[in-house]
Order: structure tokens, then sequence, then C-alpha cells
């Protein structure tokens, strides 16, 4: 071997083409369902907008936490864990300070967004109009979570097997998905 | 020659691969054990991945296997760690390959069947 990589040629290039074909059609399963799997780093960027025309959610819990920013090291937010979420008319958006003025992400979803196990950490929600169905707002002493520790997260709580928002918009500051379909994404980068 | 007794390339690249795997899981840590979240895949995959390449310095002679396995790991790092941020999968995929490709170690035999090679290829 010229290179002295001490390699079967034939092989090598037999098992390039093949995961190189492997390769190519995950990518491309991802970009017809538009599916990002899990835990992608939009979560912790800190103090984004999220605007929907509506959204939709089965499994709705609402509890406050204490939880870090881009600003602050802790501050009071609340969590908010739905267990199925469907987003119409999604449009997130981040603005990010760089040199000579800001940087404005903003992510686009051309259908409907839907997303499981989504879990929120949010200092704001708008909406022109909420419904909760079986709304359950309680308050708790002690160790309600049962995660060894009385803190803020036990002291109250609001469930709703079904809540609907209508023209929301969200301040967030985490978003997790187990699995989140975002069909006809589009990202657009503006600079004012 | 290099490559001679171990496939030392295809170790350093998939050594890279974990090492970048592993960084981004790192950098997502603090999200990781997020019920929900899989972003732990990263730090598990990150391990393994630096695992299976010093197993592959270690062990030569299993380079098929571990280079099939190191191959498998880069490509499903695009899960929970969007694959090293892609170098980790690049660099995963090319050591694997390099791995599974690798002729075993070059013994004076066949650096003669080597060499009477290269001669009927420049006869032909």
């Amino acid at each position: 071997m010229k290179l002295g990589l001490n390699i079967d040629r034939k092989r090598f290039a037999l098992v390039a083409g093949l995961q190189i074909a492997v390769l190519a059609v995950i990518v491309a399963v991802f970009m017809i369902n538009g599916v990002a799997l899990a835990a992608f780093p939009i979560a912790g960027i800190g103090g984004f907008v999220i605007e929907a025309d509506q959204i939709i959610g089965e499994g709705f819990t609402l509890y406050p936490i204490v939880g870090e920013t881009s600003e602050q090291g802790s501050s009071s937010q609340a969590a908010v864990d739905l267990g199925k979420a469907t987003i119409i008319g999604l449009r997130l958006s981040k603005e990010l300070p760089v040199a000579g003025g800001t940087a404005k992400v903003v992510i686009t979803s051309s259908g409907n967004v839907v997303g499981s196990g989504v879990k929120l950490r949010v200092t704001g929600i708008t909406a022109d109009n909420a419904s909760f169905e079986g709304l359950d707002a309680e308050e708790h002493y002690g160790d309600y979570s049962g995660d060894g520790k009385v803190d803020a997260s036990d002291k109250l709580d609001l469930k709703a097997p079904n809540v609907v928002l209508e023209n929301a918009a969200i301040n967030g500051h985490a978003l997790f998905a187990t699995a989140i379909v975002i069909p006809g994404m589009g990202l657009d980068l503006q600079f004012h | 020659m290099l490559n001679s007794s171990r496939p030392v390339v295809a170790g350093i690249l998939s050594l890279l691969s974990g090492i970048f795997i592993l960084g981004v899981g790192l950098m997502l840590m603090s999200l990781s054990f997020m019920p929900g979240s899989l972003s732990y895949l990263g730090l598990l995959e990150g391990m393994v991945m630096c695992t299976l390449a010093l197993l592959l310095l270690a062990y030569p002679q299993f380079s098929g296997i571990l280079g099939a396995f190191i191959i498998v790991l880069a490509i499903f790092s695009i899960i929970g760690t969007l694959g090293g941020l892609v170098l980790g999968t690049i660099f995963g995929m090319a050591g694997g390959t390099l791995a599974v490709a690798w002729k075993g170690p070059v013994t004076e035999e066949s650096m003669v069947l080597s060499s009477d090679e290269d001669q009927s290829v420049l006869e032909a």
C-alpha cells in the first residue's frame, strides 16, 4: 500500500459504499418525515419564544420549578409537561446579539407539529383563549413529587387531561421532547 | 510501515469520534437525566466508542467485528448528540471502515506476496 494503511481496497470501497447508502437512507427519512429525535439542543439556549395559532395538549401538568436562563443562574419558572402535543402554525424564534446588531433565528412549520413527551420550562404563557378539560389545581404538603426532598415543585400543581390554547405565545427556557415531527420545517435567519 | 502490526489510523480516528461524541454528551449533561430526554445516550455512545477504539488498538485480531460495531455506533450517534456535531459520525465511519478493511499484521510472507501483486499489476 502506497499510503501504508495496509487495507484491502475492495473491502474498503464496499463497506464505505454500504455505510454511505445507509446514512443517505437515514438522512432521507429524517428529511421526509421532518423528524428530529430527542434532545437536540434547542434546549438550554434560553429565552426563546414559541408562538402558535393553536396548541392542543394531552396529559397537561404544570408545576413551579427553579431553573437557569441565559441571563440568570437560577430563576423561578414553571415546568409544563405534555404527554402529547399538537401545534398548529408553529413559529419558534430566538434573538441572539451579534457584532453590529441582533440575529433572529426563526423555525417554522407548514404543517401540524406533533410531539410526545414534551417538557417545557417557561416564564410566561399568553393566549387569546385557553380552555382546560378536567382542570385540577392542588396545593400539597411534604414531598409530593417523591424525589426525596421538599422544594417549590412539591407545593402546587395544575393538571388537566386536555388543554387547548388559541394564539398562544410562550417564553421558554428549555424544550425537551421524546419525539417530535416537524413537517415542512423552515429555518430563517434575520439580521437587524 | 504504518498500520503494519495494528490498525493505528482506524484506532485514532475512532478515538477522535468517541471524544467528539462524549464532548457533546458532556455539554448536554445537565439535560441528560431529565425525564424524556435521550441526551444521556451521548454519554453512553461516547464512552462505548472510546472503549471500542482502545480495544481495536489492543486486540487488532478483532478489527473486523470491532470496526463493524464502530460504524454502527457512529451512525447511531446521530440520535442523542447529532453525531458529536457530525464530526463524530464522520470520524467514526472512516475509522470503522479502515478497521474492517485492515488486512491484518504484515508478515514477511505477505510482504513478498504484496510485492508480487504490485509487480503483476505493473506488468499488466
